[in-house]
């Protein structure tokens, strides 16, 4: 018994170190385009930029984060039913977030064809890309949580949509930083 | 996810279904259709035709997904991240072969059996440009765009399909954990659905002539690539399923090399092969994911179009981002294939291996180096001013390359080396690696460069590196493995004398195009001046000759894999891990727990260094 | 003892060899080459292939004595009778040579020979050059002499041509547009200027302007040696094959009245 406990913990390591990795490894592409970024636009910020709007997707998208981490921590203490519901939430408030930004490309308030606008329309596609990723695997493990019973003692689904959740809000931040403020 | 698996009844399928890649295709077909026509409905623009290249895009990645989801993904992969209870029960017999799996040695097997099959189309296409370069006009193929995506097809394929693939996914999937005493490894469903990425992306980069001839060949140089038609977009999606594959194997086999080891597989006893692994995987994890947002970038500048890479945008970054990813890339491809003589030479020589630390310590710094060299692919196209560290780390890479050339000649000195084919192999890929390192120190100072660069100098220096070191050594490896793929045993004069085929095919030809270059043949041309002309025939019979060996290599080994009569148990009498199993090894690899407690490598002691614990 | 001695031997007496044959090929290591910058590279090519020469025998060799005298008679697994796993003194050589040869290469020819070319740069060096601008588009390269009024020089046949004076200092000045297409951002591709026998090429990058200076030495035209050509070497679309034009070299008496050929032509052109 004690040697699967070790076993056990190994894996969980495994699984956590390799996540970690995924995640390592695609914060290259988002330097490869924050490069990109200041290669083009160096600290420029188009006044077509509408401020108002940037600020709510990304506000948006911490506090789907932050419901996201309640949820991690209720599973911590074997709450399972809160998990669900509160993961519902993040993935509504981060739904929102998307639906801001397909608002902001649909009335094209930055026009995509200056130096700006490409950069503009490239970092918040990619990075509404990896939060629809992100949003699809909320989606999932809420679904999932409810059906294979997630407990304290077994909740790495859960830690690894937050780890994936996580990198969402690094790199929705980031890009709201390079595209709105330097 | 893992430690959820609802166990499964012991039967085949609980329903009846249509075979995983017959659905994949269907599947695909459907994806492609669904997505193309979503893409439609909301172009703004009435009166285009049914694909366009935005479609296409579109498409295809309805059609990969479609795919992907056939072959298994849908019940292996997307039910259970819903928490439902899968249908999915892998067979035990063929049918394994031919659909997601989680077995770490079918998906070699898989990786394996793709890169082969690609290596051989990819050579056909050789071929083709062999015989296209007998005469100084065209006379094989129609226009020269034709040639050119020829040129582009054989390349991507080769690069991404088999190069980057045939070690680590085929291999490395195979053998690694194996070769550190592990049952499985930690993420198998996403080494599985890797593999399926590939024969995805090798028919996209087949069939992107369907959306017109590209020109740019495997570079996809900018801004060329802007002015081309459709078809450069397939490349980019192609390579991009591809890259994708090999990161997810990277990612799986960095996490189990590090996670999985069996007791006493400490980081001082890890196995070369094993090494060159890890070092690799990591070179992957970091360029791969580069150069895919880069053919982004790419994308987005051929269909909206942006102006990232053109005139008004900067067509050297284009370059810079390639290279950065370009160069390591050929050591991602050659890096596993040095790890392996080292591999190799010490049981073929029955002596331990010499200098071991330094072997892996040349791996690490080549991997580390390999970043910072990329530029002296550009040293034509940069300003003079900034050559000069380019130049200065492109000199000093061959130091820790130089390394496991060290290992192996201090191996091989007083040995008592018995020639069977992968030994004999190991040493052509030691002799045509030597060439093509001394020639890449020509290369590497600009003056010359300047001359050479551009030129069939620079295609022989490739060729020697990549088939000389890689391919010669992937063929070592496979017979020095079938006998642990197959329980089986190849035909001794077969494999010699085709390996002698090959050296001298590939030795006639590529020798040759290193005075092609400095006598003035550029590259990408299937017209050239008459002069160049008695030398270049003389090339195309030998690349006939290389081209023979090579499906005569592919036709022996797999009659021995069938038929080929059976082995022994530890026919070299190796000392790794992997032969300490039955061949082929059972689904769980070993039966019972390893522990090892002594070096691979020391063939001075008669205790073997691995015992097995059976489990009651 | 006896295998060192015999393989040190051999090594030596191979690659003196090896040097003599290298010596014989020396003079033609890069077929045909008549220009300055052409003769820097020439002088680096074979001073780096003096130093390969003896490593590449050592290994070359090496792999040859072993298949000859460390094989095993028989396939039995047998021991190999000695197991050394470290041997300083060979591990001190190879690495050490290895650091030298390649510092060496770095300081000479390397750093010696940019810090040449970069000298050769320095415009105030630079005040009598023949200044030619050239143009790439797809696909042709289109020859100006700004100092002489010649906007286009063509041969009898109408095709681009490139005629230089030997023995003087040329400045090219290379940019990749569509002068017929100017309105088109799309129309530049990278080209690559190359003339084989000038032992030099230079990429012509769309959006930027590059230099090159040479200094042709031997009268010499496409039709004694077809190495004297310009060819683009970076592939710029399926025109890239015959990207070309004959380039002569000849003398300052024949150049200048070439020159007034030209400008004949140009005026009857109504240019």
């Amino acid at each position: 018994m004690q040697i699967d406990t070790i076993d056990k913990s190994r894996e969980l390591r495994a699984y956590r170190f390799g996540m970690l990795m995924f995640l390592v490894t695609q914060a290259v592409p988002f330097t490869v385009i924050y490069a990109v970024e200041y290669l083009f636009d160096e600290f420029y910020i188009s006044p077509k930029a509408n401020q108002w709007l940037g600020t709510v997707e990304v506000l948006l998208v911490l506090a789907s984060w932050w419901l996201g981490r309640q949820g991690l921590a209720a599973i911590r203490q074997n709450r399972l039913l809160d998990l669900v519901t509160k993961f519902r939430q993040s993935l509504l408030l981060g739904t929102a977030s998307l639906v801001v930004l397909g608002y902001q490309w649909g009335t094209r308030f930055v026009p995509p064809s200056t130096r700006y606008g490409e950069v503009y329309y490239t970092l918040t596609g990619v990075t509404g890309f990896y939060t629809l990723v992100s949003l699809f695997v909320l989606l999932a493990i809420s679904i999932r949580a409810a059906k294979v019973k997630l407990s304290s003692d077994n909740y790495w689904d859960a830690e690894a949509t937050m780890y994936l959740w996580t990198f969402g809000l690094l790199t929705n931040v980031i890009s709201y930083v390079l595209l709105y403020w330097i | 996810m893992a430690q959820n698996i609802i166990t499964q009844p012991d039967t085949y399928r609980t329903r009846p279904m249509m075979p995983p890649v017959l659905r994949g295709f269907l599947w695909a077909a459907i994806g492609f259709l669904v997505f193309n026509m979503a893409t439609i409905a909301v172009d703004p623009f009435r009166g285009h035709p049914f694909v366009t290249e935005v479609s296409a895009v579109i498409g295809w990645a309805g059609g990969v997904i479609g795919w992907l989801l056939g072959v298994g993904g849908w019940e292996g992969i997307v039910l259970p991240l819903f928490g439902s209870p899968s249908a999915w029960v892998e067979p035990l017999d063929w049918r394994r072969y031919f659909e997601l799996s989680t077995d770490h040695k079918v998906i070699g097997i898989q990786y394996l059996v793709s890169a082969s099959g690609t290596f051989l189309i990819a050579g056909l296409i050789a071929m083709g440009i062999r015989y296209e370069l007998m005469q100084p006009s065209l006379h094989f193929f129609t226009y020269a765009n034709q040639y050119l995506t020829a040129v582009g097809i054989h390349g991507t394929l080769m690069m991404f399909a088999v190069g980057t693939v045939a070690l680590i996914g085929g291999l490395g999937n195979y053998f690694v954990p194996l070769m550190i005493g592990a049952k499985s490894t930690v993420f198998p469903r996403l080494s599985g659905i890797g593999h399926w990425l590939v024969p995805a992306g090798v028919l996209t980069v087949i069939f992107s002539p369907l959306l017109g001839y590209w020109d740019t060949g495997w570079r996809g140089y900018e801004p060329l690539a802007m002015q081309d038609p459709g078809g450069i977009v397939y490349y980019y999606l192609g390579v991009a399923a591809l890259t994708l594959s090999s990161s997810f194997v990277s990612v799986n086999l960095a996490a189990t090399i590090i996670f999985q080891r069996a007791r006493g597989v400490t980081w001082a006893r890890l196995p070369l092969f094993v090494w060159g692994t890890i070092t690799v995987s990591l070179l992957n994890l970091i360029w791969l994911p580069e150069i895919q947002m880069t053919f982004i970038l790419g994308l987005l500048d051929k269909l909206v179009p942006f102006n990232f890479f053109d005139a008004i945008g900067s067509p050297l970054s284009y370059l810079s981002l390639f290279w950065l990813f370009g160069h390591p890339e050929v050591y991602i491809i050659v890096v596993p294939a040095i790890s392996l003589w080292n591999e190799i030479i010490p049981v073929m020589a029955q002596k331990s291996l010499f200098a071991r630390s330094w072997a892996v310590i040349g791996l690490i710094f080549v991997m580390m180096l390999s970043g910072l060299v990329w530029a002296h692919h550009m040293f034509t196209n940069m300003r003079n001013s900034e050559i000069f560290p380019f130049s200065f780390f492109t000199e000093m890479i061959s130091i820790p390359t130089g390394f496991s050339f060290m290992a192996a000649i201090g191996t091989l000195w007083k040995s008592r080396m018995r020639l069977y084919t992968p030994g004999l192999l190991v040493i052509m890929s030691l002799f045509n690696f030597l060439i093509g390192g001394l020639t890449g120190v020509f290369l590497a100072d600009p003056p010359v460069n300047f001359q050479v660069h551009n030129t069939f100098f620079v295609v022989a220096h490739f060729h020697y590196t990549i088939i000389g070191g890689m391919v010669f050594t992937w063929m070592a490896a496979m017979y020095y493995w079938l006998p642990k793929l197959s329980g089986r045993m190849y035909s001794e004069f077969w494999g010699k004398f085709l390996a002698i085929v090959i050296f001298i095919g590939f030795n006639g030809a590529f020798s040759q195009m290193f005075l092609l270059g400095l006598h003035g043949m550029n590259r990408w041309v299937p017209a050239y001046p008459p002069y160049l002309q008695p030398m270049n025939y003389e090339v195309s019979l030998f690349a006939f000759l290389l081209g023979a060996g090579f499906v005569g290599h592919a036709i022996h080994i797999a009659w021995a894999w069938a038929k080929g009569p059976k082995a022994q148990e530890n026919p070299w009498n190796s000392r790794t891990l992997e032969w300490m199993t039955s061949s082929p090894p059972p689904r769980n690899n070993f039966d019972g727990e390893v522990e090892v407690s002594g070096s691979f490598y020391r063939y001075d002691v008669d205790k073997l260094p691995g015992v097995i614990h059976p489990t009651e | 003892m006896g295998d060192l001695v015999v393989f040190s031997i051999l090594w030596i007496l191979l690659s003196l060899v090896g040097e003599w044959a290298l010596g014989l090929a020396k003079p033609h290591s890069l077929y045909y080459i008549i220009a300055s910058q052409g003769y820097m590279a020439e002088r680096a090519f074979n001073f780096l292939a003096t130093w390969l020469t003896p490593v590449f025998v050592f290994v070359a060799l090496f792999l040859i004595y072993t298949l000859l005298r460390f094989r095993a008679p028989d396939g039995k697994p047998v021991k190999s009778s000695q197991q050394k796993m470290r041997n300083m003194g060979f591990t001190v050589f190879w690495v050490g040579v290895s650091f030298v040869l390649n510092i060496l290469f770095f300081l000479h020819p390397t750093s010696a020979d940019l810090q040449a070319m970069f000298a050769s740069e320095i415009p105030s060096r630079n005040h009598k050059d023949l200044v030619v601008d050239v143009t790439a588009r797809q696909w042709e390269w289109i020859y100006t002499y700004p100092q002489y009024g010649v906007k286009q020089a063509v041969n009898n046949l109408g095709e681009d041509e490139l005629e230089l004076p030997v023995g003087r200092k040329v400045k090219f000045v290379l940019r990749s547009y569509d002068p017929f297409h100017t309105y088109d951002v799309y129309a530049g591709v990278i080209h690559d200027f190359w003339i084989p026998a000038f032992g030099m090429k230079e990429a012509v990058v769309p959006g930027l302007t590059r230099y090159e200076y040479i200094r042709p030495t031997v009268v010499a035209s496409y039709q004694t040696n077809p190495m004297v050509r310009v060819q683009c070497a970076e592939v710029c679309g399926p025109g890239h094959p015959w990207m070309e034009s004959p380039v002569s070299i000849v003398t300052a008496g024949q150049f200048s009245q070439w020159i007034k050929h030209q400008q004949q032509l140009q005026a009857a052109a109504g240019g």
